[in-house]
């Protein structure tokens, strides 16, 4: 559990971050969103102090983080940025094991788990073990920079704009494999992004910032539905439904099949984004489809269930 | 320009499919080895030995005997018909006649002393010097041209054996620097610490003065205006005015007179040498330091790597094959620094340049000029080869 507490940041007269109280829920990811110049990435940067706070305070696990020397309690934290910053002049598999040789950690072991990173991050550790990062695609690269992030087993990640350099297949494909990875590992995940689609889609909360300050912090339906401020509503946009929709597989929305009624004519997909669900009861002006899975209906899905508080998170 | 030929020659050689790139680059290769031709056809018809009965009386000039005159002729024209046609065995001819001019010098000399008294002197002639510097342009010549990589490499052997079979026995410069002796030996061994100390020294200043101002915009402009500023200086001046202040300083503290400081000699000249291999010594290294990936740097930090850490692991590695280069050149300078530097009595092989031009004794001037540019290639070469080394080991193709 990462708690801030009155945290603030201040450059001469002006302040960065002001008098910031977050507490990041252990084991779910927080996106911390807002536009640019808001200080995102200033606070993200003061959870490892790689940026000293002018005030306040950053407990992780309760324990003052002032307590560490900054390059121990840097160790003990993934660290992911948008620059990817592997080093060139070493390949992919040292990459991985910087930390754990940092901390000293047996040479042996560290080869297996780089291995097994690779092979969670979905690059298959024979091919690019030996790999030098300038032979490496932006996602390739940015995969790499995750598994380095992961190779000491830290609790906390810290993310700056991780998928921003994407082009947006590669990002669309990255941020699905990190949603796998974050469901099984279940680390404790804070992600500056100003791009709200991946906010929405990825966050388990979304702490939203402006000017320096907290303007929201809540879950994405909480910021969709009950947006606090008209700055919320504004920022999020119109369509803010939409996108949250969007992020999500029509099949998070389905009822189950009662056997009793007869099946809707039109079907979709299970694995049909739920906007694109919303769109075909649009066009074919119906209330309701079939959720297919292979051919085979496994659930129905109409106007009412799309319109619920959103998906409930496994 | 269109033979078949001549385009066969290109396409081997060269990957830019336009015909117009084809034809420029391998225009240049024609004009590098015209331009070696010209300097071989005129020095087989001019003189190719001086002798005079003492190395400082006049003499008379020596010719080529009609049948080198005549193959010299053929070898100075063949590299060019081999590109032409037979571009990958251009490096033959060009190394034979480099070889055949070596050669000849060292025979030619060598006949025009039989019968002459023991003071008599055979030097290198206005024709040898011309071939010689002809062949030498056809050899690099060559090396454009395709062909084995080696191949470029083939006259030093075959040079290496000439001088070790005593074919220059006779040459002049030879017979000066074999009277000398084991003195020249002393000199160029003092020629090499003068340039290996002043190295050191600029290493060991300008490397933690350039990872201090790396990191600090308005120092690093201070740092590099004045090592700038230090370089404008003429090194005959530079040394000149470090007389006044050494010296002054040795009179002050005779601990330092003791130690060997004075206003000439070996102090002066290892300040201002190590002054001069500053700036090239600093400016890559801040350049190199610069240029590391801010990402890799942030990364390292952000994983928990201690300043030391980050600069060991980080920025020197990927630092290191840019900052050389600036260390190479440092050295190629210092080597020709150095030759300056005997002027006011630090030694080295400059000594023969100023002791020969005192007695107008080209000989000596050689003895001299010679070993310090062979000197100042080698420097180049082997550092070179360094660099190419370690930016494979470290991942960026050179």
């Amino acid at each position: 559990m990462i708690e801030l507490h009155h945290l603030e940041k201040r450059f001469g007269d002006s302040f960065a971050v002001q008098d910031l109280n977050l507490t990041f829920p252990d084991g779910e990811l927080t996106a911390l969103l807002g536009p640019s110049g808001c200080g995102k990435t200033t606070t993200l940067r003061m959870i490892n102090r790689l940026i000293e706070p002018s005030g306040g305070q950053v407990r992780l696990n309760g324990q003052d983080t002032r307590a560490l020397k900054p390059e121990a309690l840097r160790r003990g934290i993934g660290y992911v940025i948008q620059q990817v910053g592997l080093f060139p002049h070493l390949n992919v598999a040292q990459n991985v094991a910087t930390v754990p040789d940092l901390l000293g950690r047996d040479r042996r072991a560290t080869a297996a788990r780089v291995d097994e990173l690779l092979d969670l991050v979905g690059l298959d550790p024979d091919t690019f073990r030996h790999k030098r990062p300038g032979e490496l695609s932006g996602g390739q690269a940015q995969r790499v920079g995750v598994a380095r992030a992961l190779a000491a087993d830290p609790p906390v990640l810290l993310m700056d704009e991780p998928f921003g350099a994407l082009d947006p297949l590669a990002r669309d494909r990255l941020q699905d494999a990190f949603r796998d990875i974050q469901r099984r590992l279940r680390k404790t995940v804070v992600m500056v992004t100003h791009d709200i689609d991946e906010a929405l889609r990825l966050g388990d909360r979304v702490a939203l910032m402006n000017a320096g300050r907290l303007e929201q912090f809540g879950t994405p339906d909480d910021l969709i539905h009950r947006p606090v401020s008209d700055f919320v509503r504004q920022f999020l946009g119109e369509d803010a439904a939409l996108r949250q929709l969007a992020g999500q597989p029509v099949s998070r929305f389905m009822a189950a099949l009662d056997g009793a009624s007869p099946l809707p004519p039109v079907a979709v997909e299970d694995t049909l984004n739920a906007r694109s669900a919303l769109a075909v009861l649009l066009r074919e002006g119906t209330d309701r489809l079939t959720v297919t899975r292979g051919g085979q209906a496994v659930g129905t899905v109409g106007w009412a269930d799309l319109r619920t508080s959103g998906p409930e998170r496994p | 320009m269109s033979d078949p030929a001549g385009k066969e020659v290109g396409a081997e050689r060269l990957p830019a499919p336009s015909a117009a790139g084809r034809s420029g680059a391998r225009g240049d290769v024609q004009a590098v080895l015209a331009l070696a031709a010209l300097p071989m056809l005129a020095g087989a018809w001019l003189p190719w030995v001086l002798l005079r009965p003492n190395r400082l009386a006049p003499g008379e000039y020596l010719r080529l005997p009609p049948v080198w005159v005549a193959t010299l002729l053929v070898l100075a024209l063949l590299p060019l018909a081999a590109a032409r046609w037979r571009s990958a065995l251009t490096w033959v001819p060009a190394t034979l006649a480099l070889l055949l001019a070596v050669w000849l010098l060292g025979t030619r000399t060598g006949a025009a002393l039989v019968g002459q008294a023991e003071f008599a002197r055979a030097s290198a002639a206005s024709g040898a010097w011309l071939t010689l510097l002809g062949a030498g342009v056809a050899v690099y010549g060559a090396r454009l041209c395709g062909g084995p990589r080696v191949a470029g490499w083939a006259w030093l052997p075959g040079l290496a054996a000439l001088l070790l079979t005593g074919t220059l026995a006779d040459w002049s410069v030879l017979v000066e620097g074999r009277s000398e002796g084991p003195r020249w030996v002393q000199e160029l061994a003092q020629h090499l610490r003068l340039v290996g100390t002043a190295l050191g020294l600029a290493l060991l200043i300008g490397a933690p003065l350039a990872v201090w101002a790396s990191g600090r915009e308005r120092v690093a402009g201070a740092v590099l205006g004045a090592a700038n500023a230090v370089q404008t200086i003429p090194s005959l001046a530079l040394l000149g005015l470090l007389i006044a202040p050494l010296s002054a300083l040795a009179n002050a503290f005779p601990a330092l007179r003791e130690a060997g400081v004075s206003g000439i000699g070996v102090a002066p000249a290892l300040s201002a040498m190590t002054l001069y291999a500053l700036l090239p010594v600093l400016r890559n290294g801040v350049v190199a330091l610069r240029s590391v990936p801010a990402g890799a740097v942030d990364a390292a930090r952000g994983m928990g790597m201690t300043a030391s850490q980050r600069f060991w692991r980080v920025q020197l590695p990927l630092a290191l094959p840019v900052w050389l280069s600036g260390v190479r050149q440092a050295a190629v300078l210092l080597v020709g620094v150095a030759a300056v530097a005997a002027l006011i009595g630090a030694g080295g092989l400059g000594t023969y340049i100023f002791k020969g031009l005192q007695s107008a004794a080209t000989d000596l001037i050689l003895l001299g000029a010679v070993p310090a540019a062979l000197l100042a290639v080698a420097v180049d070469a082997a550092l070179r080869g360094l660099e190419t080394l370690l930016a494979r080991r470290l991942g960026r193709a050179a």
